[in-house]
């Protein structure tokens, strides 16, 4: 039995001997790993805490007994220690990653952001104009009193003063400026006022019978309707209808729900000019439209305030400010139906009428 | 509560229990022991059931097995057997916020790659 445990003991001190390459190669082994953690680019200075802890146990591997067991014990701790470095390295890694991607979410939330602002404001930018139009709209219902005493709404508004700058072409062409015959009636009216003391007219008053408007060629609107204004404009000419004798300015030469005219409305009422001015010795009658929107007494309103800018702008170009009269006729002189956006935009008009039989 | 971190647990307070009944005995480690539970809590805490079961199953097994030894007198062995679930318990931590890390990158990526599909068909309409 004591031979046997001798032999037991030699054994075990042979194998201790034989485990001096093995401990050895278990250090090399784990060394090479640390040396390659601590040369990977990407790795090498992160988790420094956790490889000085693996450095360590490597040490300790090294400088362990000769001890079998003890060896066995530090190796498995060691390398345990350097797993735990490279997966922390990893982590940290993984972890800046992560950072990078966080910022990237954040920067593309940031331009969504932006463009959902951009298109906010895109619509907001719209909505606003879609309510400058309702305003405008609202303006022609909501602006009566300036008219509501006007005793009827069919008068024909005989002419009033041109303003200031017109009045070198009004002398030019013979006629006393501000010659009105009723400025009392145009009273209502935006232009300036009528120069003080011209109470002669030259101009005879609106004759009863005038021909109602004639109503454009559907057609021809609807084709032309596409062009630009000023190209449109630019072949005006008497109504084929209206037997020559006068021209219907379509409501797009004013801006909406106002007599200010439109850019590109100088061609039209270039046009017209020249027409009138090929018959000069014959009484002009300017008759301003409107659909049926709003209240009557703003469309009187609108209507002749229209009217009484194209013939202040007719009497800019030269005609006699003495053949004119105007008139606002609201809408109650449709030529389309008032239905629908076309046959308004067809009733808002102004009609440049040659009276007389010259 | 997986059926290894419920037997996880309960290694851990048995191991608590022979840390404080080991406390009077001289020699005992119960510094050592209270470390080595408390490396498996946190371990447990990490996720570790998830992301390293091996190495959380380890770090339980060596610590009820070196309660045993400090029962039975053997506390080198029972110190050994500390030092391993210790280690066992740190490489489980380690894998476990790996493995959560490597899942939030994802999740990350996944989401950026969605807000750019999201950004990317009005960035034609942007530049006609």
């Amino acid at each position: 039995m004591r031979h046997a445990a001798l032999a037991l003991l030699s054994a075990a001190l042979l194998a201790a001997c034989g485990s001096a390459p093995r401990r050895d190669l278990d250090y090399d082994r784990l060394h090479a790993s640390l040396q390659a953690l601590a040369t990977d680019p990407e790795l090498a200075k992160l988790a420094l805490a956790e490889r000085a802890l693996a450095e360590a146990a490597v040490r300790r591997l090294d400088a362990s007994s000769i001890n079998a067991k003890e060896h066995a014990q530090l190796s498995y701790l060691a390398e345990r220690r350097v797993d735990i470095a490279y997966i922390a390295a990893q982590t940290e890694r993984e972890n800046a990653r992560l950072a990078q991607l966080q910022r990237e979410q954040a920067d593309l939330l940031l331009a969504a952001s932006r463009r959902e602002t951009e298109a906010a404001r895109a619509e907001l930018d719209r909505q606003r104009r879609d309510e400058l139009l309702r305003q405008e709209e609202v303006e022609r219902g909501g602006a009566p009193a300036a008219v509501a005493a006007k005793p009827s709404p069919m008068p024909a508004v005989p002419a009033v003063a041109p303003p200031a700058a017109a009045l070198p072409d009004s002398a030019m062409s013979g006629a006393p400026p501000g010659d009105s015959a009723a400025a009392g009636s145009a009273g209502n009216s935006p232009v300036p006022a009528p120069t003080p003391g011209a109470a002669t007219s030259t101009v005879a008053p609106a004759p009863p019978a005038a021909p109602a408007p004639a109503v454009p060629a559907a057609a021809t609107e609807a084709a032309a309707a596409d062009l630009p204004l000023a190209q449109r404009l630019s072949s005006l000419g008497p109504d084929a209808d209206g037997e020559g004798r006068q021209i219907t300015l379509e409501d797009l030469v004013f801006e909406p729900g106002t007599a200010t005219f439109a850019a590109g409305a100088d061609v039209g009422l270039a046009r017209v000019a020249g027409w009138l001015a090929a018959s000069p010795a014959l009484p002009v009658r300017i008759e301003g439209h409107t659909d049926a929107t709003g209240s009557p007494e703003a469309n009187l309103t609108l209507s002749l305030r229209r009217a009484e800018a194209v013939r202040d702008a007719l009497v800019a170009r030269g005609v006699a400010a003495a053949r004119i009269v105007v008139s606002g006729e609201g809408a109650a002189d449709p030529v389309a139906s008032n239905d629908d956006a076309q046959g308004r935009a067809r009733n808002r008009r102004v009609v440049v009428r040659l009276l007389g039989s010259g | 509560m997986t059926p290894t971190a419920r037997k996880i647990h309960v290694l851990a307070l048995l191991s608590l229990g022979a840390a404080s009944a080991f406390a009077a005995r001289p020699h005992a480690p119960p510094t050592e022991l209270q470390s080595a539970a408390a490396a498996l809590a946190l371990a447990e805490e990490a996720g570790a059931a998830t992301y390293a079961p091996l190495e959380l199953r380890y770090a339980g097994e060596q610590l009820a097995q070196a309660q045993q030894s400090v029962q039975g007198g053997d506390l080198n062995q029972a110190r050994r057997l500390l030092e391993q679930s210790q280690v066992n318990s740190d490489l489980a931590v380690a894998k476990s916020r790996l493995g959560r890390t490597r899942e939030a990158v994802q999740v990350q990526a996944a989401t950026n790659a969605r807000l750019r599909g999201e950004s990317s068909p009005s960035t034609p309409s942007e530049t006609p």
